[in-house]
């Protein structure tokens, strides 16, 4: 009982570890390649390493209370419990994680303990840019849930279960299985989801990385900037495991896994660069018109 | 028996001998008169024990022949119990207008004499002439009293009167003479079975008979006249009219009916019914209290008049049936428009004439807005305690709530009418109910005076309180007589058992029991009468727990569980706190009430008590005159769909539903009746104003408590009495799947509507209020999904939404106590004053955004599970869409108010008191626990659901498995605190030299700021949000009730234009009325 | 039948009777004056007291007095003639008390008119 138990817990803690460098990894990359499209040089692939040694070696750090402190805690147990939740590589005991907590709904809703915290610590900063963020990504996260929700129904309905590891065995024997060959409807609703989810171009008005420091990590500083900075890596790629799962047949081994994922996230910085920014009353107006229509859509084929 | 030929001989001498006897002084000649009442007071009681024990009718010959030869008097139960209320309503008018009487001529102490004979003589005669010499005495001395004072004003009325009473008796004299000339006979006996009267020349006679008597009845549109005399003669004779004339006449009506043939019958009806319709529309247009009660007095009679003839016209019963329920309204209205009038004479004794306010309101003769003006110049007065309790029993007597006779003779009516499938008749009587319950209850909810200014001095009524205060513990003990051994229990025993009562259900009288018990000692200080309500419920909650099945110990936590959490957390602010303690008991010995009926009238009793118990509780905030009454009319309107649905079938074992899809349809009334009360949209608009404007401690108990009520009449509904019997209806034969898919989706729009208009709201109880709509709503979705998944998700949801909603409200109490506000905006920072009620707030958001690991999150997993396997997908995807709006205001909620910018003058802020911290720490334990293992909340869940549908969902080891996926909540908390320990040590390990900074050491805009209220980021939180999706919520329904009221206020203000004050437009009137009733009774005929 | 035929046939005491009670009510309705409308209930009681009576009346009968034996079926009905009695009484204190009220009405300023006595309304 006890052996079970701490291989479980020192499993995970592997695939933790990997995630983590892996999400690092692909953040430098995607940082040069955007870089590149743009006509810069660009930084270093290993950049994001830097800066999270960086800011938890700084002298000092400002606390503005409790809550403030928590918030990254929060930030990171979600990001961490997400990627938990998820079984990222199909039939690996090292990369089954705890996915036997529960279903696809679960991952769904442990989404929002990390940003919930976390934007209940940056609140407590006192920072009216914090606040407003948190007002911009609530609304905005409102509407690009509705498409996600009914890609998520389609592929309830295709599979008739909600497990992911059920969804994904589903999905295996060739290309022609996967859910984009069988539902691309539902999967083009969820990628414009996911665009919104990870808050890029077009829809990056949340954090407004360039004019202002807006969202809230605007008062954060030091190693609690650092948890949120690991957080981004390992959040980022916990979502696109989940992408891979529900959407692209899954993965088999570790390197499929991040080849589908790489591809996943290229989508993102492909849409980035190409598009402006939207308001955040357009986004939300966008999200509840076509993508959810073509959500809607997705699930009637899936019904068919 | 006593010859009553004694009594009217004595009277007649009395008043003879009245101007000697005024020699010795006034006060001599006055107590003749009291004497000659005690008299007819002292007989009737004597005829009426005689026949009790077993006496029969006897009649009384004149001048030592009977009939055919002489007038007889009969003195039977109803004549017997007639007189009594003439002369105890005589004796109390008298007392009122002691003081007039003593002032004025001794005429008017003779009028009064004449008018209680003639009264008395109306209902013993049975000779049909001698009827109309009575009456004429009666209207002489009528006439006479209206002027006796000099009231300028009452003169005119008087005149008026004349014109009117001078046509029906010029009319009824027509009447008896052709009556005679046909039917051979001036006996009433006789003439029933005179063979003359049945052609068409004895119909005529008859008819000129009945439209007299009718007139006199005050029947629509011939009573303006009645109405300018209710308005302006002394109070103490307007209660005469009232309650003793109107009663007087309808017995003899009642004596004459058998006269009457159906085309009679029908005009008598129909003018009834039009009449109650009529009288109580242009009734909620008035301004002045009296005219309101003329109003409302005439709708009564008129109802009393058409449940007359519609008894014999329909064969609603047997005659003791109509006996009991015609008897019950007129006994509830004598009482009641008595008591009113003589409390309108005490306030008009106490200097209230005009538009003088208890509460520096227009309180007493005006109840408009209007006056408010002219109030603002006198000084404000409140009533006392007793004062109010009086008047609140009276009004709600008279629109007939329990415990009182005429909601059990309504219930009667509707069930006799439901019976016979007279559906419209129903909707009549019941809509022009509502309409009067509206006006009556705001001119109560008016005199409750706003507690928290300064406090303003008691209005003194003295003596004056005595007779309204006799009339209202008449009719209260009437009530619960009537309630315990049936409407005619008291007349008959052997036929009592044939109508319903609670004689088999004592336990839903506990409310009133224990409320009037703690409002006698509503003197004690506050905690003690806290802990005697508190122990009040843990007894009824332990003498009952046997009672209770699965499904009912479930809510029985909720309801009365929660009732006791909020009477603890009522002790948070010290002193008496008067009439809380009472009322917050009453509610949730009601709510506990609701659980134990056993019958359909057991149910609605315990409904209606509920729903008074809780406008009482909503009356009692600051502000809350519009929304408590909003929140009555609602009520009241869906407790009546409720009784017609009731009537119809359903609940207990003796009342299965109709089957067949037509025959759904009560069903579905009761559904909606229901939904009304669970605040579903469309019919929600009670909700917000409601919830916001009671008593903090009051909002709580009605958000998660009370609306778990509304929850459990859905089961209820769909359940008969008592699981066990597995589904004992076919869902089928009900409406069939569309109706349950058409309740999801309402149930849906309810979620998605609450969750939006939550995000806009900037007063904290608003918020919470939309939000309590919205979580009531996915309540219902789980429901009509109709099976064991929907039942186990609904229930969750509102064990769940009981606990977070309790949690919220107790917080938010303890914050808008220690900051004096409820707008967030001018709130902030408060969570380094109040850590407690953070924690609480905090855990209680996350529990209701369904965010794992709390509770919230089983109860998402289920409905969507259960959504998705039942194939209800779009619903699915809108819930979710509804869920994520909940994240919005949840956030907004924590952050304006805990978290961002400390305003500076809430810097002596503490942490809220005991009674509101300890039920939060308890309910955030419970949530911990069933965090950690749901299955302490989902087994017995499980267990009902499994035995009503084949189960699809259960237990593999601590996980819950749904055909569709699986969630285990220990391991998901498991693993969620050990990944939230882990990165709490990494903060702590590289945590160095950490410092905390002042308030404003922050960059914004480039320099540090300066004041909270500009760098609070907390009004308009979401305007974006409003600018994308705001179009989906414009206050459609508001509108629309808002257009309905305008409606039917419009149709009272175009009816009323036909009362013009000109007494020759009255007559005219009067004559118009006869003919087309003449031509009505052709057209039957 | 010829119009003389009808008119025979009909009660000579009602038909002035019914007459009275039209102009008593078109004098209730139609005239202003509070007195007048006194005169008019006037009217309109005589003419019910004459209806009543003619109920009573049998064509060529002799009045309701016991004299002697046989003078039961040659009478005319005395029920009606005692009702009168009792009408005409009451008819009086009516008319009595209107006049009263119409007089205290106009000496308290309001004009003998009933449009001006109007205020209560709707």
């Amino acid at each position: 009982m006890i052996t079970a138990i701490l291989t479980r817990v020192g499993y995970a803690l592997v695939s933790l570890f990997v995630i983590t460098n892996y999400g690092l990894l692909l953040i430098g990359s995607m940082a040069r390649i955007s870089a590149k499209v743009q006509g810069r040089v660009g930084q270093p692939v290993w950049q994001p390493y830097l800066d999270i040694i960086k800011s938890t070696a700084k002298r000092n750090s400002i606390s503005h209370g409790v809550m403030f402190y928590l918030g990254p805690v929060f930030r990171l147990a979600g990001g961490v419990g997400t990627y938990l939740f998820i079984p990222a590589v199909f039939g690996s005991a090292l990369f089954r994680n705890f996915s036997d907590s529960g279903d696809l709904l679960l991952v769904m809703y442990f989404i929002f303990f990390g940003q919930l915290g976390m934007a209940l610590g940056a609140s407590e900063g006192g920072h009216p840019y914090s606040a407003i963020g948190v007002s911009r990504g609530l609304a905005q996260m409102t509407a690009f849930e509705v498409p996600f929700a009914l890609s998520v129904i389609a592929v309830a309905i295709q599979y008739k279960t909600l497990d992911i590891t059920a969804i994904v065995a589903a999905q295996q024997g060739g290309f022609l299985h996967w859910t984009v060959a069988t539902n691309p409807v539902a999967v083009v609703a969820a990628l414009i989801a996911f665009l919104g989810m990870s808050m890029h171009n077009p829809f990056s008005v949340v954090i407004a990385p360039q004019e202002i420091p807006i969202g809230p990590p605007t008062e954060y500083q030091s190693n609690l900037l650092g948890m949120l900075q690991t957080n981004r890596a390992i959040f980022n790629g916990a979502k696109l495991v989940l992408y891979m799962n529900l959407f692209f047949g899954g993965a088999t081994s570790l390197p499929v896994m991040v080849i589908k994922t790489f591809l996943i996230y290229f989508i993102n910085v492909f849409v980035g660069q190409a598009f402006p920014r939207l308001r955040v009353d357009q986004s939300i107006r966008f999200f509840l018109g076509a993508p959810t229509v073509i959500g809607v859509a997705g699930v009637i084929i899936a019904l068919l | 028996m006593v010859n009553p030929l004694y009594l009217f001989a004595a009277s007649l001498a009395a008043a003879f001998l009245l101007p000697l006897v005024d020699k010795l002084g006034r006060r001599a000649s006055l107590a003749l008169v009291y004497l000659v009442g005690l008299a007819w007071l002292a007989a009737a009681v004597s005829w009426l024990l005689a026949l009790v024990q077993g006496g029969v009718a006897q009649d009384f010959g004149t001048a030592g022949f009977m009939a055919p030869l002489a007038i007889v008097l009969r003195v039977g139960l109803l004549e017997a119990a007639g007189v009594l209320a003439v002369a105890a309503v005589g004796l109390l008018s008298a007392a009122a207008m002691h003081a007039s009487l003593r002032q004025a001529p001794a005429g008017g102490a003779m009028a009064f004499l004449m008018l209680l004979m003639g009264l008395c003589g109306v209902i013993l005669t049975r000779d049909l002439f001698n009827l109309f010499v009575f009456l004429e005495i009666s209207a002489i001395a009528t006439y006479s009293l209206i002027g006796f004072d000099d009231r300028r004003p009452a003169l005119r009325s008087a005149f008026k009167y004349m014109l009117a009473g001078g046509i029906a008796s010029a009319l009824y004299l027509i009447g008896v003479i052709y009556v005679y000339r046909f039917g051979d006979t001036l006996n009433l006996d006789l003439a029933i079975r005179a063979p003359g009267l049945a052609g068409a020349a004895g119909n005529a006679a008859l008819f000129f008979l009945l439209a007299a008597l009718l007139v006199e009845l005050k029947p629509f549109p011939a009573n303006g006249w009645a109405l300018d005399v209710y308005q302006t003669a002394h109070p103490g004779l307007a209660a005469m009219l009232s309650g003793a004339s109107a009663t007087a006449l309808l017995l003899a009506l009642w004596k004459l009916l058998p006269l009457f043939g159906t085309a009679h019958l029908v005009i008598i009806a129909g003018s009834g019914l039009a009449t109650f319709l009529a009288g109580n529309l242009a009734g909620a247009r008035q301004r002045y209290t009296r005219r309101m009660l003329g109003y409302s007095s005439v709708a009564q009679i008129g109802l009393a008049m058409a449940v007359l003839a519609l008894g014999t016209l329909f064969k609603l019963g047997s005659e003791l049936f109509l006996l009991a329920v015609a008897g019950g309204f007129v006994l509830n209205h004598l009482l009641a428009k008595t008591g009113l009038f003589l409390l309108s004479a005490a306030f008009e004794q106490a200097g209230l004439t005009d538009a003088a306010g208890v509460d520096g309101v227009d309180v007493v003769d005006t109840v408009d807005d209007a006056a408010g003006a002219s109030a603002a110049a006198q000084p404000a007065r409140r009533l006392s305690p007793l004062a109010l309790a009086v008047a609140g029993g009276l009004v709600l007597a008279l629109v007939g709530l329990p415990p009182f006779p005429g909601f059990w003779a309504k219930w009667q009516l509707v069930q006799a009418l439901a019976d016979r499938s007279r559906w419209w008749l129903i909707g009549l009587i019941l809509g022009g109910s509502l309409v009067e319950a509206f006006y009556m209850l705001r001119w109560l909810g008016r005199l409750v005076a706003a507690r928290g200014a300064a406090p303003v001095p008691t209005l003194r009524l003295g003596a004056g309180l005595l007779g309204p205060a006799v009339a209202a513990v008449a009719l209260a003990g009437l009530g619960v007589l009537s309630g315990v051994f049936g409407l005619t229990g008291a007349l008959d025993p052997k036929a009592g058992s044939t109508l319903a009562s609670l004689a088999g259900e004592p336990w839903l009288w506990a409310p009133w029991a224990v409320a009037a018990v703690l409002f006698l000692l509503d003197w004690l200080p506050g905690w003690l009468k806290g802990l005697l309500a508190l122990g009040a419920v843990a007894a009824f909650a332990w003498l009952v727990q046997d009672r209770l099945d699965g499904l009912r110990q479930i809510f029985a936590i909720m309801l009365l569980g929660g009732g006791g959490l909020f009477i603890v957390a009522a002790l948070r602010k010290p002193g008496s706190r008067g009439g809380l303690h009472p009322l917050l008991a009453m509610v949730t010995l009601s709510l506990g009430a609701v659980l134990l009926a056993e019958t359909r009238l057991g149910f609605f009793f315990a409904w209606e008590t509920m729903t008074l118990s809780s406008w009482l509780l909503v009356r009692r905030g600051q502000a809350s005159r519009q929304p408590a009454l909003s929140y009555i009319v609602f009520g009241l309107g869906g407790a009546f769909l409720l009784m017609v649905g009731l009537a119809a079938g359903g609940f207990d074992s003796a009342g299965a539903w109709p089957s067949g899809a037509l025959a759904s349809w009560p069903f579905l009334l009761a559904l909606v009746g229901i939904l009304v009360k669970a605040g579903a949209l469309g019919l929600h608009v009670w909700l917000p104003g409601a919830y916001a404007e009671a008593d903090d401690e009051s909002s709580g108990l009605l958000s998660a408590s009370l609306s778990k009520a509304a929850v459990f009449g859905l089961f209820a509904l769909v359940l008969s009495r008592g699981i066990p019997g597995s589904l004992s209806i076919s869902l089928g034969a009900i409406g069939g799947p569309w109706l349950w898919r058409a309740l999801g989706w309402v149930g849906l729009a309810t979620a998605l509507a609450g969750a939006l208009y939550a995000v806009w709201q900037e007063d904290i109880k608003k918020t919470l209020a939309w939000s309590s709509m919205g979580q009531i709503g996915y309540i219902i979705l789980a429901f009509a999904l109709m099976d064991q998944a929907g039942w186990t998700a609904s229930l969750y949801l509102a064990f769940n939404h009981f606990l977070y909603k309790s949690m919220l409200f107790l917080a938010v109490a303890g914050v808008i106590q220690r900051v004096g506000t409820r707008n967030m905006y001018e709130m902030g920072g408060l969570i380094k004053k109040m850590p407690v009620s953070f924690l609480t707030v905090l855990m209680a958001i996350i529990a209701l955004s369904g965010v794992p690991p709390l509770t919230g999150f089983g109860g998402k997993w289920l409905l969507y599970s259960s959504l998705i396997a039942k194939g209800w997908y779009l619903e699915a995807a809108v819930a979710f869409f509804a869920s994520g709006v909940a994240f919005l205001y949840l956030y907004r909620l924590i952050h304006s108010i805990f978290l961002g910018q400390p305003k500076l003058n809430q810097s002596g802020v503490r942490e809220a008191p005991l009674a509101l911290i300890a039920p939060q720490l308890l309910l955030m334990g419970v949530l911990m626990a069933l965090s950690v293992f749901p299955k302490l909340l989902l087994d017995p869940i499980l267990e009902i659901t499994s035995r009503v549908f084949p189960p699809t969902l259960g237990f593999s080891g601590d996980a819950l498995v749904s055909p569709l996926g699986y969630w285990n909540g220990t391991l998901t908390m498991i693993v969620t605190g050990g990944v939230f320990a882990l990165c709490l040590l990494w903060l702590v390990i590289n945590l160095r030299n950490s410092q905390g900074v002042r308030q404003f050491n922050i960059v914004f805009a480039g320099e540090r700021p300066l004041r909270p209220e500009t760098t609070h980021y907390a009004w308009r939180f979401f305007e974006p949000y409003r600018q994308a999706v705001g179009g989906l919520v414009r206050s459609r329904a508001e509108r629309f009730w808002v257009l309905v009221g305008g409606g039917v206020s419009a149709v009272g203000g175009a009816l009323r234009r036909l009362y013009t004050g000109n007494g020759q437009t009255y007559a005219l009137h009067v004559v118009m009325y006869v003919v087309v009733l003449y031509l009505v009774m052709g057209v039957v005929l | 039948m010829k119009l003389a035929a009808i008119l025979v046939h009909l009660n000579p005491v009602a038909i002035p009777g019914a007459l009275l009670i039209l102009i008593g009510l078109w004098g209730i309705l139609a005239r202003q004056n509070l007195f007048k409308i006194a005169v008019a209930f006037s009217i309109l009681g005589t003419g019910v007291n004459l209806v009543i009576l003619s109920v009573g009346y049998i064509r060529g009968r002799t009045a309701p007095i016991l004299d002697g034996e046989a003078a039961v079926a040659s009478m005319t009905d005395p029920v009606p003639q005692a009702l009168v009695l009792t009408a005409i009484v009451i008819g009086l204190a009516v008319t009595a008390l209107l006049l009263s009220y119409a007089v205290r009405l106009r000496s308290g300023g309001g004009g003998s008119s009933i449009e001006v006595h109007g205020d209560e309304k709707w």
